[in-house]
């Protein structure tokens, strides 16, 4: 830098000295910041969603699939099952009878 | 560093910056607010492989280049190339006294304010401007070149008019 330069830069900062950013535009500057990490906190969690369901979708169903068929497979009615429905429907329309239907 | 102690820091540079390229106070802080939620936004992908400020001055000229006013028009014998040891260095010293750089700075086409700004104001070296605008150094230091000749050609006139 030669003397040009620096009596530039001199006067430059000497005239932007008194430039400063208002309290008003600091408050606004906190408050969308402040809103920023809220909007990010539900960025994390639509992301999350995105990325684990709507991008494997195909991926999402097979495993949903899967845990049905798992879930009837291991299901199993036995005999006893049965009898105990039947008879206990049988009271309920016996006594519905005794009522005097 | 985190973002409050960004904002603390750089506040008045940033917006100072902001104010040299726009003109206009209410519009440059606005921007001065959408350069530092950018920055908050992005502030997790900094991985150190510049200065932080350089990083920061990089959000901050993509910003204002996105708010870019046009150019306005300029005299042709601003852009006379006249070599640095051709001009009357009393005369310049004595435009600068009299003379609002600021205003003048405002009034250079953008891409030497841009580099002035840039040279002068953040008193970057060439390499770093390289980095901020993503132009060779080469181009950097033509355009500074130029844009300190439209710079003094401006400081004389107001030498001479303001005499």
């Amino acid at each position: 830098m030669d003397r040009f330069d620096n009596e530039i830069k001199k006067k430059l900062n000497a005239e932007l000295m008194d430039i400063r950013l208002s309290d008003e535009a600091m408050i606004k500057i906190h408050e969308k910041v402040e809103k920023e990490r809220k909007f990010f906190l539900r960025d994390i969690i639509s992301n999350f969603l995105n990325y684990e369901i709507k991008i494997p979708y195909s991926a999402f169903i097979a495993a949903a699939a899967l845990v049905l068929v798992v879930g009837i497979s291991t299901f199993t009615v036995t005999d006893n099952d049965v009898v105990g429905f039947i008879n206990r429907n049988i009271i309920e329309i016996t006594e519905y009878w005794e009522e005097g239907h | 560093m985190n973002l409050d102690e960004i904002i603390k820091k750089y506040k008045d540079i940033i917006f100072r910056m902001v104010y040299m390229h726009i003109g206009d106070f209410h519009k440059s802080e606005d921007i001065t607010q959408e350069i530092f939620i950018k920055i908050y936004r992005n502030l997790n992908k900094f991985r150190g492989d510049s200065s932080l400020y350089t990083w920061i001055y990089k959000i901050a000229i993509n910003t204002i280049k996105t708010h870019g006013s046009k150019d306005k028009e300029l005299y042709v014998d601003y852009f006379e190339d006249i070599p640095d040891d051709a001009w009357d260095e009393s005369k310049l010293l004595e435009g600068i006294q009299k003379a609002n750089v600021v205003s003048l700075m405002q009034s250079l086409p953008n891409k030497y304010k841009e580099v002035l700004i840039l040279y002068y104001y953040q008193d970057l070296k060439v390499e770093e401007i390289s980095y901020i605008t993503g132009e060779p150094s080469g181009t950097i230091k033509s355009k500074l070149h130029r844009g300190r000749n439209m710079l003094k050609s401006m400081l004389l006139k107001e030498g001479v008019y303001n005499g």
